[in-house]
């Protein structure tokens, strides 16, 4: 029993106004796999995991998840077994400010599954756990957490109901290298052990070179290349040639500076 | 037993002796047909479990199992589920749950009876940052920001006149129909014209207009500043050397100071109009009685009282909206408390300030 890949993304077009954002994005993301989503600012990686996530509709072109075509006639109940299935981490985390981390956590949870007050807890628990955050940061309100707990908070809770497919908005942005390098570890090791799908928008190299299997590069509208991120840094396309050698030497430039 | 759902059936139990038989998706959407029966043999752990016919399995359902069992892997459970349960254990045995520090009952008493305290000190120290940025404004007057000024005489003046008529309108007539009833019992139809405008230039005027402008500007004042707070475009001022009080609660605070009292009098005017239009209805005691009397029966001296303390109140109102916007962190929650503070705190110092007034003119004679 083949399963249908989790996302599917045919010519599809998005436009703010008259700005034209997307201008035709073919894509497909494997079951299992983590794909890196890279591009200059400004072109619309953002906004694409906007519309797999199901938040901003495509202005043409289909979308497929999990092998289910969605268009943006449908109305939001017949969406939600669709987002159930997924997760999804903000860039700053967007935890909700009058919970506390473990209330942000069993949300979802209780909203979704049906459980036992008593089994939310417990499920929630093992979430923060399982993100790496200490046990007493799950009393804690977001203001009180550091910009790293947020972010492993985040993950926490889009993690909530074991979505297969999770999506996360520049994970390791804002966070110094050792924080960063560790939220890198930290997915590696939930991907693996919960077989989760992994989208992720991101700048950061390191992140690009030790958790993604393939990358894809945004440019003009299009993806321009889809590849692993070794071989896409020696592209020849000089728009891909050009990010990669921007970003390389600004990362020697950080190290050698550091 | 029963036919499986195709593709894979939800969650199942069964309890044979000491062993537990794990069946179906053990995935946190389809774990609600086990909970209750799963948790209720929680106590009795751990038990044997087998899980030949376990066909699915995520984090929850791992930690479920986790639950019941010994800490080991079930009997039988497919190879690739290992990792994920191995994961899920020690991530639970690393985190012992925490005691929570609670908070004992006088220890909240304290905090509440404390709270209002520490608003009255903010409310003092904004009082006097202002002060000394008004005196540093009269040695240099230059220094006013009367671009930012002149905008909040816009939005917390001008763009209040439409309502505030309005209900000052409605006022008054109000006003001049429960009064005037009254007056005609006694044949004293023509005291409606000192009734109506003493309440009114006295004490409606300026408490209508108070009110309303506490709910649009000082809310508005707060939740500005919070926001500003929480992007931390305050600190940003800071460290730019600029005076965040200069440059934002100045300008608010002479706004309304100026804006107050004309909107006092657009109020006073506005409800002498609803009192006129009722008594002339009422009890025949029109425009020309109004315009002929009220010069000759009352003094100056209680339309300048009103506008007088509509003065104080834009103060107060101004002063409460900034110092709660500048104690805000500036997250949603405390964007909406502290505006609702706002609100609910300058309305209550107008009232209580407002009764101080009543005692002070009285002892005056004014």
């Amino acid at each position: 029993m083949e399963a249908p890949v989790p996302i599917r993304l045919r010519g599809i077009e998005t436009r703010f106004g008259a700005t034209q954002v997307h201008r035709g994005v073919d894509l497909e993301v494997r079951r299992g796999e983590a794909l890196g989503l890279v591009g200059g600012s400004g072109s619309g990686k953002s906004v694409l995991l906007s519309v797999i996530s199901l938040l901003k509709a495509p202005s043409a072109g289909e979308l497929a998840l999990f092998g289910e075509r969605l268009d943006s006639a449908m109305d939001e109940a017949a969406l939600i077994p669709v987002r159930r299935r997924i997760g999804v981490m903000f860039q700053q985390g967007a935890l909700f400010s009058s919970l506390t981390v473990l209330e942000n956590v069993m949300l979802p949870l209780s909203e979704h599954s049906g459980l036992p007050a008593a089994l939310v807890e417990e499920f929630a628990r093992l979430k923060v756990a399982l993100v790496g955050l200490p046990a007493a940061a799950a009393e804690r309100y977001p203001r009180e957490l550091s910009g790293g707990m947020l972010k492993r908070a985040g993950v926490a809770r889009a993690l909530a109901l074991d979505p297969e497919l999770l999506l996360l908005d520049e994970p390791s942005a804002g966070l110094d290298p050792v924080s960063a390098a560790e939220l890198d570890a930290l997915l590696n090791t939930l991907r693996h052990a919960l077989g989760l799908t992994l989208v992720l928008v991101t700048h950061d190299l390191d992140s690009l070179f030790t958790v993604t299997d393939r990358v894809a590069y945004l440019g003009q509208g299009r993806v321009l290349a889809v590849a692993p991120a070794a071989e896409l840094s020696e592209s020849r396309e000089p728009e891909i040639a050009r990010y990669f050698g921007n970003a390389r030497a600004a990362r020697f430039r950080g190290a050698g500076g550091g | 037993m029963s036919a499986p759902l195709p593709p894979s059936p939800a969650a199942a139990l069964r309890v044979v002796g000491q062993s537990l038989y794990l069946e179906g998706d053990w995935t946190t959407l389809r774990l609600s047909a086990v909970a209750d029966e799963a948790l209720a043999l929680v106590p009795r752990a751990p038990w044997r479990l087998v899980a030949h016919d376990l066909t699915r399995l995520d984090s929850n359902g791992a930690r479920l199992i986790g639950l019941l069992g010994d800490g080991g892997p079930p009997e039988g459970l497919d190879s690739r589920w290992q990792p994920l349960l191995t994961l899920v254990q020690e991530a639970v045995a690393e985190a012992p749950t925490p005691a929570l520090p609670r908070q004992g009952l006088l220890h909240r008493i304290g905090e509440r009876v404390l709270a209002p305290l520490a608003s009255l000190r903010s409310l003092l120290t904004i009082l006097g940052q202002l002060l000394l940025a008004l005196l540093v404004l009269l040695r240099d007057p230059r220094r006013l920001r009367w671009r930012e000024t002149l905008n909040v005489l816009t939005a917390s003046g001008a763009m209040a006149v439409p309502i505030i008529a309005l209900l000052a309108f409605l006022l008054g007539g109000v006003l001049a129909y429960q009064g005037g009833i009254q007056l005609r019992l006694f044949g004293a139809n023509i005291f409606i014209v000192e009734l109506v405008t003493l309440t009114l230039f006295r004490e409606f005027g300026p408490l209508i207009t108070a009110i309303i402008v506490a709910g649009r500007s000082g809310a508005a004042f707060t939740a500005e500043l919070a926001t500003m707070r929480g992007n931390r475009e305050i600190d940003a001022l800071m460290t730019l050397g600029l005076s965040p009080v200069e440059r934002l609660l100045l300008p608010k605070w002479l706004g309304l100071v100026i804006a107050m009292p004309l909107l006092t009098a657009l109020a006073n005017a506005a409800g002498l109009v609803g009192a006129i239009l009722v008594a002339d209805g009422l009890l025949g005691v029109g425009f020309e009685t109004f315009y002929r009397r009220v010069p000759e029966v009352v003094a100056a001296q209680h339309f300048w009282v009103g506008i007088g303390k509509s003065v104080v109140f834009g103060m107060v109102i101004a002063l409460v909206g900034c110092s709660e916007g500048m104690r805000a962190r500036g997250d949603a929650e405390s964007i909406g408390r502290n505006t609702t503070a706002s609100v609910v705190q300058s309305i209550f110092w107008v009232i209580v300030l407002d009764a101080l007034f009543s005692i002070l003119f009285n002892e005056l004679g004014w």
